[in-house]
């Protein structure tokens, strides 16, 4: 029976720990289930490599795989 | 797969259509392509305030009380009256003539254009925009007969709005099996398939600043700097209104993208934010995520919360 004690307390101490970690990321402003780490990230402008949406008033591919390289926008009208 | 991209002049700016299938040829998709075109051509025709013969300028002209009006204009004036309802009030199509005394009149020319730093620094302080006085007292109403009513001297602008529904009703029409994305000016309606990005443009230098992946539904962007002059006293003024004041609204955001389940949905709340000021924004674009830009400059993302997708066991037990 004793032997389990000293099982539980340190299942309970690493519980603890890891809880207190992510109390600390939560508080510092990054928050663990969001990935990005910041509520609200700041970034820098950089520049579109192409700022339309097609090539032109018409054009078409076809090909087994499209890439996005000018994916539509938005923007403030 | 094919590709078919089509973009053409529309209400005051571009519209543009992406669409995608591995079923349909090219001829197929381009024809779906036009009817899109169609679409949002007649959307710009019944509600732009620029054509001497739209209906909605028909609307505004006309001094009868009740007016007829086309099922487009009546969902029109019910999207509208939506609007102000789910902003409590900010976002409010009816400040034609405020807009007007400001002196944005005639349809927009890019000549006018101020510079958008000289006009934040001549700017008032910065401060949220609130809702007119008279919000919730029924300016705009259809009745049992299906004719628009209005509260006398209330007329109809229904700006961004009109471009959300235009996106939304082109993107509505295509057949199931197209990926689509589909534009009118800077109000996107996408879906059909596999998630898209969406490129979101700095209302200073027209960069790109972020990507949004949306699988399904509206992104919108509510910015100041596109339309922004420079009045005879020297003052500045924009075209985004605070209804609290009639004057154009400065809050320390000089645009907001916001993502929604639809365009005209993700237009408002981007008109929300951008009313709201920081503080507020963040907190309305937290659901589906969005962007900020700031007027120093700064651009802020607000991510969407991490959704974790499970398989499903149907899918599962298949692929096993």
């Amino acid at each position: 029976m004793s032997s389990w004690r000293p099982l539980i307390a340190g299942t309970v101490g690493l519980f603890l720990v890891i809880l207190a970690f992510l109390a600390g990321q939560l508080k510092g402003g990054g928050d663990p289930a969001l990935g990005q780490s910041r509520a609200a990230a700041t970034q820098q402008a950089t520049p579109a490599p192409q700022q339309d949406f097609g090539g032109g008033p018409r054009g078409s591919e076809s090909d087994s795989s499209l890439p996005d390289v000018s994916p539509p926008t938005t923007h403030q009208s | 797969m094919t590709r078919v991209d089509l973009t053409f002049p529309s209400m005051g700016g571009e519209a543009a259509v992406r669409l995608e299938s591995a079923a349909l040829d090219r001829p197929a998709l381009e024809r779906l392509a036009d009817g899109v075109h169609a679409q949002v051509e007649t959307v710009e025709a019944a509600l732009s305030r620029f054509r001497p013969g739209s209906e909605l300028n028909e609307l505004n002209a006309d001094p009868r009380h009740a007016v007829p009006a086309s099922p487009l204009l009546r969902r029109t004036v019910a999207a509208a009256n939506w609007a102000a309802e789910r902003s409590g009030g900010l976002v409010d199509a009816t400040l034609l003539g405020e807009l007007e005394r400001h002196g944005y009149e005639e349809s927009w020319d890019a000549i006018r254009r101020a510079d958008i730093e000289a006009a934040l620094a001549a700017a008032p302080p910065r401060r949220p925009a609130g809702p007119a006085r008279w919000h919730g007292e029924g300016g705009l109403s259809i009745d049992a007969e299906g004719r628009v009513r209005r509260a006398p001297g209330v007329r109809l602008d229904p700006g961004g709005i009109a471009k959300g529904m235009a996106a939304d009703l082109a993107a509505a029409a295509l057949p199931p099996g197209v990926r689509y994305a589909v534009a009118c000016g800077g109000d996107v309606a996408v879906g059909g398939g596999e998630p898209w990005q969406v490129a979101v443009r700095s209302a200073r230098s027209d960069a790109e600043v972020h990507r949004l992946h949306v699988r399904s539904g509206g992104v919108a962007t509510s910015g100041i700097a596109a339309r922004i002059w420079k009045r005879p006293d020297g003052s500045y003024a924009h075209h985004v209104l605070d209804p609290a004041t009639g004057r154009p609204a400065w809050t320390g955001l000089v645009a907001a993208t916001a993502v929604a389940d639809s365009a005209l949905e993700a237009e408002v709340l981007a008109k929300m934010a951008l009313l709201s000021g920081p503080l507020a924004a963040r907190r309305l674009l937290r659901r589906r995520g969005g962007v900020l830009q700031h007027d120093d400059g700064r651009i802020e993302v607000v991510p969407a919360p991490t959704v974790v997708r499970l398989p499903h066991p149907a899918r599962r037990a298949a692929a096993a």
